[in-house]
């Protein structure tokens, strides 16, 4: 596969990425004195799972459209399922449906955020295991790694979480705190792998998805008590970068549809360049031919009969 | 490999600039300094220092309301009403609730509350201020009193979207 972008292509990418997350953080940083933020969280959530739903019917149009890459198979389900599972938290938060849902909204928070979490999470991972990477053959050895630093990693966890005193004023939380923390470390084992596999320099797609995967990571920093900001705006905040996150991701799908059909549209501007051309050299060929047997007839006429030109070719002999 | 780069360069009449190796290019040395800002930020964000002092200062507005709250209630074991002077209303932060400062030269449509000084004493109650609304005669706090009898102080200028009112029965 031929390389699209240079070095410095990339480097102005990654700028732009590090200088969105500065300002997302400058944000998070004055948040807190916004009034406004306060009542954001469900018109944010209602549009991320809204767009989570566009991205999921998009990668799936992208996959049975032009169907060379798994991993758009695996996000677009994935996207489905997560815009389900929003659309449905954000109708029992909103106690419109009462009579149609035996649970209420406090029964299953966090659960239902963490289980969509990391359902996203390992179907972004499960993507970048299966992506096939055209420049490069993607050894087993950096699958198996990167699954087993994870399983490291969600044991460690879990043990730390359970047996250790850092989150014993937050026992009712424990088990949301494991699910986003491990959520977390598979955005970043897949941010690690879809950096290492330089996809980057050969897609554009690679970049759209490197930056939704940063704002997905964001967006788990910001769910987790680590940072020393208020619960609303732990949950705000997060709800903003997930938005953000499924927003660059949808412009990314759109941006690589786009693509195929601008790459299928100069494809077919090429062939009706190429058969004008064809069209071109047959007319000249069969000008040619017709000049040729004008001559020969020509020749013919002059001579008087094709036995008089043999005739004479035989006689020179 | 060599001949073609000689061959460019005479072509084009123009010679090949050359890359010096083991220099920083700017594009590098701003990624360099974003991850450093990002870094600092998130830093900034774990300890919160604006978080801490708006707290701090959301502290003072609370002891400080309970304190007027507390002298307005002891006014009114004394006397067995509640003085005239704070308005009557039903909603705290309104035109005319704020209260006075203490030595103000004019408490015009604000609530003086000189009248928690004792006549016969020589002690003067001073009315406490929001640590950061600065005004000519008010100091930021506003009080209120409905028809069952409740007297209401609150902060309004309290920070980070915190929500600061005492209320206490009077009767």
């Amino acid at each position: 596969m031929i390389q699209k972008f240079t070095k410095r292509d990339v480097k102005k990418k990654e700028i732009a990425i590090l200088l969105t997350v500065i300002f997302f953080l400058i944000f998070g940083y004055v948040a807190g004195s916004l009034k406004w933020i306060q009542d954001f969280q469900l018109i944010v959530d209602l549009l991320a799972g809204i767009f989570a739903f566009f991205i999921g019917t998009l990668a799936l149009l992208r996959f049975f459209t032009k169907k060379n890459s798994f991993n758009y198979l695996l996000l677009g389900i994935g996207f489905v399922v997560v815009a389900t599972l929003d659309v449905f938290h954000i109708l029992l938060t909103l106690n419109i449906f009462t009579d149609l849902f035996n649970v209420s909204n406090a029964e299953i928070f966090p659960n239902s955020v963490v289980f969509s979490r990391v359902f996203l999470a390992l179907t972004f991972f499960l993507s970048w295991i299966f992506v096939r990477e055209e420049h490069r053959k993607k050894s087993m050895n950096e699958r198996f790694v990167l699954v087993a630093i994870l399983l490291l990693f969600t044991v460690f966890t879990i043990v730390i979480s359970i047996f250790s005193s850092i989150f014993s004023n937050q026992k009712e939380y424990i088990f949301a705190i494991i699910g986003q923390t491990v959520a977390m470390m598979i955005y970043i084992l897949t941010l690690i792998g879809y950096i290492r596999g330089r996809g980057i320099y050969y897609r554009s797609f690679d970049f759209w998805l490197i930056f939704s995967l940063t704002f997905a990571i964001l967006s788990q920093i910001f769910f987790l008590p680590f940072l020393n900001i208020e619960y609303y705006l732990m949950l705000n905040l997060s709800t903003v970068a997930k938005f953000i996150s499924y927003l660059v991701l949808l412009i990314g799908f759109l941006y690589s549809i786009y693509e195929m059909y601008k790459s299928e549209e100069d494809t077919q501007r090429e062939l009706t360049r190429r058969n004008l051309l064809l069209t071109e050299t047959k007319k000249k060929v069969e000008e040619a031919y017709m000049i040729l047997r004008d001559e020969k007839w020509a020749i013919t006429k002059s001579k008087g009969s094709v036995d008089e030109i043999l005739k004479d070719i035989l006689r020179k002999k | 490999m060599e001949n073609s780069i000689r061959n460019i360069e005479t072509i084009n009449f123009v010679p090949i600039k050359k890359v010096k190796e083991g220099r920083f290019k700017t594009l590098e040395i701003l990624t360099i300094l974003s991850v450093i800002a990002m870094i600092a930020l998130f830093a900034l964000l774990i300890i919160n220092p604006s978080k801490e002092a708006a707290e701090a200062r959301n502290m003072k507005r609370s002891a400080d309301i309970s304190s007027i709250l507390s002298l307005v209630s002891a006014h009114n074991n004394q006397y067995g009403i509640i003085h005239a002077a704070i308005p009557k209303s039903e909603v705290c932060v309104s035109y005319g609730n704020e209260i006075c400062k203490t030595g103000s030269s004019n408490c015009t449509d604000l609530v003086d509350m000189t009248f928690l000084n004792d006549e016969n004493s020589e002690k003067l109650v001073v009315m406490p201020q929001d640590p950061l609304f600065i005004s000519i005669n008010g100091t930021g706090y506003y009080i209120s009193q409905n028809q069952k009898g409740y007297v209401t102080v609150c902060a309004p200028h309290a920070e980070r979207n915190e929500k600061i009112s005492f209320s206490k029965l009077m009767y």
